[in-house]
C-alpha cells in the first residue's frame, strides 16, 4: 500500500513538473502601416497581456531600411514588456511606405494558454523629423 | 553703636601678620585617602568630558557623511535629470526615438548644434545611441 502512495506521489511530481516546462514558442510579427507617407522612424511598446508571455527575442524587419533589430532594453529579455524603436535618414525613396514589417518579436509562452499580447505605437516620424500617424498591427508567425 | 561693634570686630593688623607667617611656614597634610579620592573624581570629570567630546565629534562625522551622501544622490540626480534635458532635442517635454532621429540628422547635415548626451566632448552617432537607449529604457515597476 506504501509502495502505490509512494509511486503516485512520483508521478503526480513528474506531471506537475512536465506541465511547467511545457512552453512553446512563437514568433509576433510587427507591421505599421504609414499610408502613403515613408516611415522613418518610430517607437512602440509591445506588451503581453495575460502574464503567461515571455520575451525571448527581437529581430529587424523586411525593409532594408528596417532590417538591423530596432534598438531595446536589454532588461526587457524573459519579461512581458519592450519598447522597440528604431530610425534610419536615409531619403524617402528609400523609406518603406504603406504596410512593412518592422520587427519580429520571439516570445516564449506556456502550452495550453491562449497568446495575448498588444502593440502600441508611441512615436512615428517622416523623413522631416515630424510626427505622422501609422497604424500597427501585430501577426503571429505560422509555421512554414 | 554699630561703629564700635565693627570695630571690635575687625582683626587687629598684628595678628593678621601673626597668623600669615603662621599659615606660610605650616604645610597643610592632606590624608592619602582624600587626595586619591579627589584625583579619581577629577580623572572621572575628564573621562566624562572626553567621552561627551569624542560624542559630539562621532556626530558630527555622521551628520558630515550623511550630508556628503545627501548631496551625491542629488547631485546624481540633478545630473540625470539634466542629461535627460538635453536628451530631449525636440523639447516635446519627454525623450523618444524622435529625439535620436533628430540629432542623427543634424550630424548627416554636419550640423553644429548637437548635443552631446554622454559628456564625451564629441557630438556623434555614441549620443545617438544614448539618446536611442534611453527612449527604450523600461522602467522598474511599469
Amino acid at each position: 500500500m506504501k509502495r502505490a502512495w509512494l509511486i503516485f506521489i512520483i508521478f503526480c511530481a513528474v506531471k506537475l513538473c512536465g506541465q511547467e516546462l511545457a512552453t512553446s514558442f512563437r514568433a509576433v510579427d510587427i507591421f505599421i502601416d504609414s499610408g502613403n507617407q515613408a516611415l522613418a522612424a518610430y517607437q512602440l511598446t509591445f506588451r503581453g497581456t495575460n502574464g503567461s508571455v515571455k520575451i525571448v527575442g527581437i529581430e529587424g524587419g523586411e525593409h532594408s531600411a528596417f532590417a538591423e533589430p530596432p534598438y531595446y532594453d536589454p532588461e526587457a529579455m524573459q519579461k512581458d514588456r519592450v519598447i522597440i524603436a528604431a530610425f534610419n535618414t536615409a531619403s524617402a525613396d528609400q523609406l518603406p511606405s504603406g504596410r512593412t514589417r518592422i520587427a519580429t518579436i520571439h516570445i516564449q509562452m506556456q502550452s495550453g494558454q491562449a497568446p495575448a499580447y498588444i502593440a502600441q505605437v508611441s512615436a512615428a516620424a517622416g523623413t522631416d523629423g515630424k510626427r505622422i500617424s501609422v497604424k500597427v498591427n501585430l501577426v503571429e508567425r505560422t509555421a512554414r | 553703636m554699630n561703629d564700635d561693634q565693627n570695630r571690635n570686630e575687625q582683626i587687629p593688623d598684628t595678628l593678621t601678620e601673626k597668623l600669615r607667617e603662621v599659615a606660610s611656614k605650616t604645610t597643610i597634610l592632606v590624608p592619602a585617602s582624600v587626595d586619591g579620592a579627589v584625583l579619581a573624581q577629577a580623572k572621572a570629570h575628564f573621562v566624562q568630558i572626553s567621552r561627551e567630546r569624542s560624542k559630539i565629534l562621532r556626530i558630527s562625522w555622521l551628520a558630515a557623511a550623511a550630508c556628503v551622501a545627501l548631496l551625491a544622490i542629488f547631485g546624481i540626480r540633478h545630473l540625470e535629470h539634466g542629461r535627460y534635458e538635453r536628451a530631449d532635442i525636440d523639447h516635446s517635454g519627454h525623450v523618444d526615438i524622435l529625439d535620436a532621429f533628430a540629432l542623427a540628422r543634424r550630424i548627416q547635415q554636419g550640423s553644429q548644434q548637437g548635443v552631446d548626451v554622454n559628456g564625451d566632448g564629441a557630438v556623434n552617432k555614441a549620443d545617438v545611441d544614448a539618446i536611442a537607449a534611453q527612449a527604450v529604457k523600461l522602467k522598474r515597476g511599469v
